[in-house]
């Protein structure tokens, strides 16, 4: 009968890694260090491209939306003005307050587009506010 | 023992071949041995381990604390010594398992201490083939308890198992060498 534990200790104490692991290692490594530095700088510039694509996308698409809602508020401005015929001073005062808000709030476009027509008209003609007002109260 | 905050610490400072020759005389006897363990064939678990070092240098940028480092380590040496093993058979598709088996019990045979407690050349591939017959799991459990100076933690962390399924399959283990060692005194068989 032999003992177990320390028989299964003896015959595993050889397996260990060979003397020379370190150095075959070594050599492994220095043989991978010239491509992988080469590999390193190609991520490396790759990343940098990357981070300049996406910011000038980033770029281009902000400006894309300032214009879009230039002309959306000025195009509303001017209809405004001519269809229900206001005082264009009015107009203007309210129209600023929307674009205020709008830089001030994360509205959606077509909402704070909305919101901003409604309070131009509203502002260009309060007697129409106060006659709906009216009519609500009879 | 370097913690993994440390670890991170060399990378970025004085770069990953520093944080290697750290790690290497701490890890290495440890992943030689998981991949013993998985793979049982001495040349084989050589490879294995070289390989996991390798994978280890070329990721270390991109290790960042969110595992401990052991655990990254050993999930890497276990993936790449199965990845081994599958390469292995489908090269030799045409050998048995036995092969593999053969060379790991020649080696012991050669390197253990010949009579040490009763323990000679015999014993020690009796001993052997009678691992080999334990399932997979024992088989694991009980090379990796004693080639990791008998630290149910230790193998319990690289085997990813819970500390209880390791003592449950150490017990088992135990028991059916016992018993298969035991078989083998009664009929006097010699391999």
């Amino acid at each position: 009968m032999i003992d177990l534990d320390a028989a299964l200790a003896r015959m595993l104490a050889a397996v260990a890694p060979r003397a020379d692991f370190d150095s075959r290692l070594q050599a492994r490594l220095d043989a991978l260090r010239q491509p992988q530095a080469a590999m390193d700088r190609e991520t490396a510039r790759r990343q940098a491209q990357n981070a300049y694509q996406f910011a000038r996308a980033q770029q281009s698409r902000q400006l894309r939306t300032a214009i879009l809602a230039a002309v959306t508020f000025g195009l509303a401005a001017v209809i405004v003005v001519l269809v229900i015929d206001a005082d264009w001073r009015r107009v203007a005062a309210a129209m600023s307050s929307g674009v205020a808000l709008l830089r001030a709030t994360d509205l959606s476009m077509p909402f704070a587009t909305l919101t901003t027509l409604a309070a131009v008209v509203l502002a260009a003609r309060p007697d129409w506010w106060s006659t709906a007002r009216a009519a609500l109260l009879e | 023992m370097l913690t993994d905050a440390a670890i991170v610490a060399t990378v970025r400072e004085a770069g990953r071949d520093a944080a290697l020759a750290q790690l290497l005389p701490l890890y290495r006897r440890r992943v030689h041995s998981l991949a013993w363990s998985i793979v049982r064939n001495p040349a084989l678990a050589d490879d294995v381990a070289q390989e996991v070092f390798i994978r280890v240098w070329r990721a270390l940028p991109t290790y960042d604390e969110r595992a401990r480092f052991s655990t990254w380590l050993y999930a890497i040496t276990r993936n790449t010594a199965i990845s081994a093993l599958r390469q292995q058979r489908a090269d030799h598709a045409t050998l048995s398992d036995n092969a593999t088996l053969e060379e790991a019990e020649a080696f012991l045979a050669e390197h253990s201490p010949a009579d040490a407690d009763g323990v000679g050349e015999i014993a020690t591939r009796r001993l052997w083939q009678a691992v080999g017959t334990l399932p997979g799991g024992q088989q694991q459990v009980i090379t990796l308890f004693y080639l990791q100076d008998r630290s149910y933690d230790e193998v319990a962390e690289m085997l990813a198992m819970p500390l209880g399924t390791v003592k449950t399959l150490l017990h088992r283990a135990r028991q059916r060498l016992a018993s298969l060692l035991d078989r083998t005194d009664e009929s006097g068989a010699t391999p």
